[in-house]
């Protein structure tokens, strides 16, 4: 891809000389998730002090409980962009979540896990949630618990890139391996590929579903480079439904776009997904139900500038929140629909001019919240009409 | 005159850089601009890349080749990854036989007010490098670059 950027540039050099050389120190890593349990109390997960922090909060994030640290001391956790924390909970009083713990070697990784059974009050030692345990890519985990209980952990693997290579041949992308535990999160059994060919660096949108399987929507590498997605479906034990290709943006790069995608199911069992793409056709964020050959009710989300969408569903009321740089501030909107994506409402819900997270879409008791972790304003929370 | 230029604005990074960021230099907001200004009438590149991606890491042969080949066009590369992975940084840039490569870190946890400005039609993907000719003329590209592309590029370049 290229494109002239000069008029652009010009414009970006006035305003850097007009912001000035306020730089501020990286902190880095605002990663963040969060999760409703049962009872309605909203959990999150972010790195704090350099350890995963587990908070909770009584009040809708109005107030927030002491931190729990998740991870061991002196491990070190991944959590920029796509890479973040993850957070789940389950009935009993259970809080389980999952971290990258970056190793020495570049891209190198491994999945780990903690839980709490008693509330969130103290957390189990971690462990590693895959059996291989090369000093390879296993990264950007992502978590999702199953109606019947059982905790699935799903990433991304360079097992088989690894493979390829000492064979000398070629192979693209990575692959998304996962594994379960069928026993609250003591243990996992042995991973299993879900996909090869994923994109290396995207989030992994994991959605479980009421049948007991799992549908997983990531960015793929199709032949020969062409960076668009695929759906798939899979059980806890292993059995993997063959990929789909969910969106057909054509966006042919050999680059890391570092944008992963998101994925609801409405009451009527439709997929509903955000995404993005910087295809020929129209490049940005973009809404739509995933069907098979194609997408339906596609639309825009936001501007230019829109990034890191995630979507919601309650019934057939669908949420997607969004951010996006408008040269002084980042915004924070969200578009709703009352009727499974065919008309919406846009809300711009708030601004900042520090450094920010990706927003997050929750849904508890038919109501949307949108999560944001901003430098401004630690783990806020918005509450959608 | 280039080389003056850079080795006073190196002294004045150092002088506010913390220590862990070594060699790095730090890239703020006005860095983009000082980089192009430093190097204004000459064909130069600006790449920007990260330790967590692949096909940056594929693509940093190129940058050692065009050091080698074309040491009359400059190279700065961008760190994108902050200043608390300058030590990882810095090992990657040694690897690839980079090390004493013009090389910046990313200063700012504020990553979209700095894309912007770079490029504002820059969304984050990488690698990402911009090709400035010797009067100015850029092309940004996304994704690995070949070679070929920038031989190709040099070939047509204006000189001056």
């Amino acid at each position: 891809m290229r494109r002239r950027a000069a008029a652009a540039l010009l414009g970006a050099a006035l305003l850097a000389a007009c912001a000035g050389a306020r730089a501020q120190h990286a902190h880095g890593g605002l990663g963040a998730s969060a999760a409703f349990d049962a009872q309605g109390r909203l959990w999150a997960a972010y790195r704090h002090q350099g350890r995963v922090a587990v908070r909770a909060s009584e009040d809708l994030g109005a107030t927030w409980s002491e931190p729990r640290f998740a991870s061991p001391e002196n491990e070190p956790v991944a959590a920029d962009g796509d890479a973040r924390p993850k957070i789940a909970t389950a009935p009993g009083g259970r809080v389980y979540v999952t971290w990258t713990r970056p190793l020495s070697r570049p891209y190198t990784g491994e999945i780990r896990f903690a839980r709490s059974v008693d509330g969130g009050h103290s957390f189990s030692e971690a462990l590693t949630v895959h059996t291989d345990r090369q000093e390879i890519t296993h990264r950007f985990d992502a978590l999702t618990v199953l109606p019947d209980g059982q905790v699935v952990v799903a990433w991304i693997d360079k097992r088989d890139l690894e493979a390829a290579r000492a064979r000398g041949e070629a192979y693209r992308g990575a692959a998304v391996y996962a594994a379960a535990s069928a026993d609250g999160g003591a243990s996992f059994a042995r991973d299993f590929k879900v996909a090869d060919h994923s994109c290396e660096c995207c989030r992994l949108a994991l959605l479980p579903r009421a049948d007991g399987s799992i549908a997983m929507l990531w960015r793929h590498v199709f032949e020969p480079d062409i960076r668009d997605h695929a759906l798939a479906s899979f059980r806890p034990d292993g059995q993997v439904q063959p990929l789909r290709r969910a969106t057909f943006d054509d966006w042919r790069v050999d680059a890391c776009p570092h944008h992963g995608p998101s994925l609801a199911e409405d009451a009527q069992g439709r997929l509903h997904a955000v995404w993005f793409t910087l295809g020929p056709r129209a490049p940005g964020v973009h809404y739509g139900r995933l069907v098979e050959g194609g997408v339906e009710a596609g639309r825009r989300v936001g501007g230019e500038d829109a990034a890191h969408a995630d979507i919601a569903v309650t019934g057939m009321r669908v949420a997607v929140a969004w951010k996006g740089f408008d040269g002084s501030r980042t915004w924070l909107r969200a578009l709703l629909s009352e009727d499974g994506g065919e008309h919406w409402q846009e809300l711009a819900l708030d601004a900042t001019e520090g450094a920010s997270d990706q927003p997050r879409v929750l849904t508890h008791d038919g109501r949307f919240f949108v999560f944001w972790h901003t430098r401004e304003r630690a783990l806020g929370v918005w509450r959608l009409p | 005159m280039i080389t003056r230029r850079r080795l006073l604005g190196l002294g004045l990074m150092l002088a506010v850089a913390p220590a862990r960021a070594g060699a790095l230099r730090p890239f703020g907001l006005g860095s983009f601009e000082e980089i192009r200004r430093a190097n204004a009438g000459r064909a130069h590149v600006v790449a920007f890349w990260s330790v967590t991606c692949a096909p940056c890491h594929e693509e940093m042969p190129v940058w050692r080749e065009l050091r080698r080949r074309r040491p009359d066009v400059p190279l700065a590369l961008v760190s994108t990854d902050g200043l608390p992975e300058a030590a990882g940084v810095e090992a990657r840039l040694a690897e690839h036989g980079l090390a004493d490569a013009p090389a910046w870190i990313f200063a700012d946890e504020r990553v979209e007010r700095l894309r912007h400005s770079i490029d504002r039609g820059w969304r984050g993907e990488l690698p990402r490098t911009y090709l400035v000719d010797a009067r100015g003329g850029t092309e940004a590209l996304t994704g690995r670059v070949q070679w070929h592309a920038l031989a190709d590029w040099l070939a047509r370049a204006p000189a001056r």
